[in-house]
């Protein structure tokens, strides 16, 4: 899946080839390929060095050959040559939680694994690094092909799941398409039938009309549960993908229901300072804490005087400083608030004396 | 906006402590009372100290009347001394080198501490008219007023010039009050270099040693207000005895009376004095919240009683509360030009021989800051 992934094009305008000096302008379709000593060539040059078989890599002389060339998915050479190690140890070392016996085991076998990457990416004892891994991987060779077959059935499960949920989905679908179009033909008979009685009976236009509303009444509702019976049956036999598409249905019905209550809310009473939030204890400032008239001011602790004193819930404000309550509302504060802090401020250290 | 503080300064009295909500609890410094499961039970029962009483301001800045007056002579002693000591320095490395004598002052009048305060009487008026001019809340105000008034009690005028102290107050006071203008705005508004203002503004926070909170009367003056309520039926007369109050906690911003009391005393008392100029009762809310029984009675004539009229007298008689006249301020400031420390003038000789002894790497320069930009320490932007 990865593979899919192109490079930003934008970012390509200045590519030089190292070895020819072509750019953009003298080729308009380069296309830099790197080798396995990660060192970039354009095409042409691929062509030309390795058409006779293996030769040494222009850079550093590594031999090389045409197919050990691939397109660069990372902007980074260094990511790229990590994904290209990686990619190659998880097809050898693919063993799950379910083949160890603790999660300790299980967890020392990640770390050894992470050692060997990191040892090969920085090319660190590269040699035994190798050796190492060869040895792994001949020993647990069954346990590998078992691991390796396990993810392909399950990749396969995946796909074919995604298969029968789309075809499900195209099914009802065409159910309700179908219903519609009933639907429309049925109306379209009635009033045919509607003006045919009209015109041919001798009754009256009323009872007709009467008759005809009481009957197409039924009929509709008919319709429902038949509809709602066919989905119950075709549901009962595939259970498990109908199942998740009914949920993602309700769901988007539930969706649909809480933003209609949610609007109608908002639109009756629209109250930025609800009432809810007056008692939340704010944490931080003079706030009148629930538990023993004691108050927090970032980390320090202090008793509050005005609970002795007692705080009133309205006073009179001076005149000429603006509406301090509008102001403290604003804020979201209760204007008991204010008045509290103000008084508790004026009794404070009143009796302290001076040195 | 309250700040962390020491609990330990050994000098100050240990208050009275007032609270009546004596709770269980541990204080910032206390050691774990609660560590031991067996002892849960029996904690011990330390009063919780009031959110005053942890504030950097009654910890670090209270003092005495005397101790005031000490630390000022002190500084202001020390300061002429050495510019005595330099100009005759000065004086003898002329005649060594055959330079003229005739430029350098003779017989000085250095400034006494009573001068320094006239002079920054005068300039700590014009912080209160610069921001009359800007409408922003009392207390921004008040608290760069404060902020010089703790800066010159460690530093004299010779030293520092009081004008470019002031703007660095004001300025640092519209930052820690959250009315901050740009040093660009500010130097032109001001019409001062920012250079100036800027270079000032590391060693002004270091003689604050950092406590930018300052507490103000104007608060619970607001409170008192509030409280009085409940025993005043003429609500415009209660109007206007705060008022007046608040113009006298304006006034009482100019004497030291901050260093002395605390807010909300300073606020009780204002508004006392503002009662009896507009004849409200103020005893009858005195009765009504102070003395409601017999021990609170005594509590409150034996303790806060003196106080209100030590601020009272404070109010009636300090020099500080009557505006400081611009013909005595210039004549200071003539006589303040001459008191100059040739050290700090660039032109003379005792600054380029303490230059050259400091390049030479033995003479370690003192912390002031105001000869070497370069060492101006850059705190972030100074926005």
């Amino acid at each position: 899946m990865a593979a899919t992934m192109t490079m930003n094009t934008s970012l390509l305008d200045d590519d030089v080839c190292p070895v020819c000096q072509t750019d953009r302008y003298l080729n308009p379709q380069m296309k830099l390929k790197v080798g396995p000593c990660f060192h970039k060539m354009c095409e042409n040059c691929i062509e030309r060095l390795f058409a006779h078989g293996p030769a040494p890599c222009p850079t550093c002389r590594q031999t090389l050959r045409k197919a050990t060339f691939s397109e660069q998915t990372f902007e980074d050479l260094s990511v790229e040559k990590e994904v290209r190690i990686r990619r190659q140890m998880s097809s050898k070392f693919n063993k799950r939680r379910e083949d160890f016996k603790s999660l300790k085991e299980y967890n020392d076998y990640l770390e050894k694994v992470e050692d060997l990457t990191f040892k090969l990416v920085n090319e660190i004892d590269v040699e035994t690094t190798k050796q190492e891994i060869d040895k792994f991987a001949a020993e647990n060779r069954d346990l590998i092909r078992i691991n390796a077959d396990r993810l392909l059935n399950e990749s396969r499960m995946a796909t074919h799941r995604q298969e029968m949920l789309r075809k499900e989905r195209q099914q009802h679908r065409e159910a309700y398409l179908k219903e519609l179009e009933a639907e429309q033909l049925a109306k379209s008979e009635d009033r045919k039938n509607l003006i045919q009685e009209l015109a041919t009976s001798d009754k009256s236009a009323k009872t007709i009309l009467a008759a005809r509303q009481a009957i197409s009444l039924k009929k509709t509702s008919m319709r429902k549960t038949e509809v709602k019976l066919t989905t119950a049956s075709s549901a009962g036999s595939t259970p498990m993908f109908s199942d998740s598409y009914r949920w993602m249905q309700q769901n988007d019905d539930m969706d649909r229901r809480q933003q209609e209550e949610e609007d109608d809310q908002a639109n009756d009473n629209f109250d930025p300072v609800q009432s809810q939030y007056m008692e939340v204890d704010l944490g931080v400032g003079y706030v009148n804490s629930v538990n023993n008239n004691k108050a927090h001011a970032g980390g320090l602790v202090y008793p509050l005087l005005t609970s002795s004193i007692g705080v009133k819930d309205l006073y009179v404000e001076p005149l000429g400083v603006g509406n301090l309550s509008q102001m403290a509302k604003a804020g979201g504060y209760r204007n008991a608030f204010g008045y509290e802090r103000a008084i508790e401020d004026a009794h404070t250290a009143l009796y302290l004396p001076g040195l | 906006m309250v700040t962390q503080s020491e609990n330990t300064n050994g000098t100050h009295v240990e208050p009275a402590s007032d609270s009546k909500a004596a709770a269980v609890a541990t204080t910032n410094g206390d050691a774990n009372v609660t560590a031991d499961g067996a002892e849960e039970t029996q904690k011990e029962t330390v009063p919780l100290k009031q959110l005053y009483e942890q504030s950097t301001q009654y910890n670090h800045w209270r003092y005495a009347q005397q101790q005031l007056d000490d630390m000022r002579s002190k500084v202001n002693q020390e300061v002429v001394s050495s510019i005595k000591q330099n100009l005759e320095h000065e004086a003898e490395l002329r005649t060594a080198q055959g330079h003229s004598l005739d430029d350098l002052p003779q017989d000085l009048k250095y400034l006494t501490v009573d001068d320094e305060l006239t002079l920054l009487g005068f300039y700590e008026r014009r912080i209160v008219k610069i921001f009359q001019y800007w409408k922003l809340p009392s207390y921004v105000m008040a608290t760069a007023v404060v902020y010089m008034k703790r800066f010159f009690l460690e530093n004299t005028v010779m030293d520092h010039h009081p004008k470019d102290v002031m703007l660095t107050c004001m300025f640092l006071a519209r930052k820690t009050e959250n009315y901050l203008m740009s040093i660009e705005d500010f130097s032109k508004v001001l019409k001062s270099p920012a250079e100036s203002i800027l270079q000032l503004e590391f060693l002004v926070c270091k003689t604050l040693r950092f406590h930018f909170t300052v507490h103000h009367p104007y608060r619970p003056c607001l409170g008192f207000y509030f409280d009085m309520q409940a025993v005043t039926e003429n609500m415009s007369k209660l109007q206007k005895v705060y008022e007046r109050a608040l113009t006298l906690i304006d006034t009482a911003l100019h004497t030291d009376l901050c260093f002395l009391y605390q807010p909300s005393q300073i606020a009780l008392a204002a508004m006392r004095i503002s009662s009896k100029d507009e004849s409200y009762d103020f005893e009858r809310y005195a009765k009504y919240k102070f003395m409601s029984n017999e021990s609170a009675a005594q509590k409150y004539n034996t303790q806060l009683l003196p106080i209100l009229e030590a601020i009272e007298k404070v109010l009636k008689e300090d020099r500080r509360c009557v505006e400081v006249d611009k013909m005595v301020a210039t004549e200071i400031d003539k006589r303040l030009k001459l008191c100059k420390d040739p050290a700090k003038n660039p032109d003379s000789l005792v600054f380029l021989k303490r230059k050259r002894g400091e390049a030479a790497g033995d003479d370690d320069d003192d912390d002031d800051d105001g000869g070497n930009p370069e060492k101006r320490v850059k705190l972030g932007d100074s926005a």
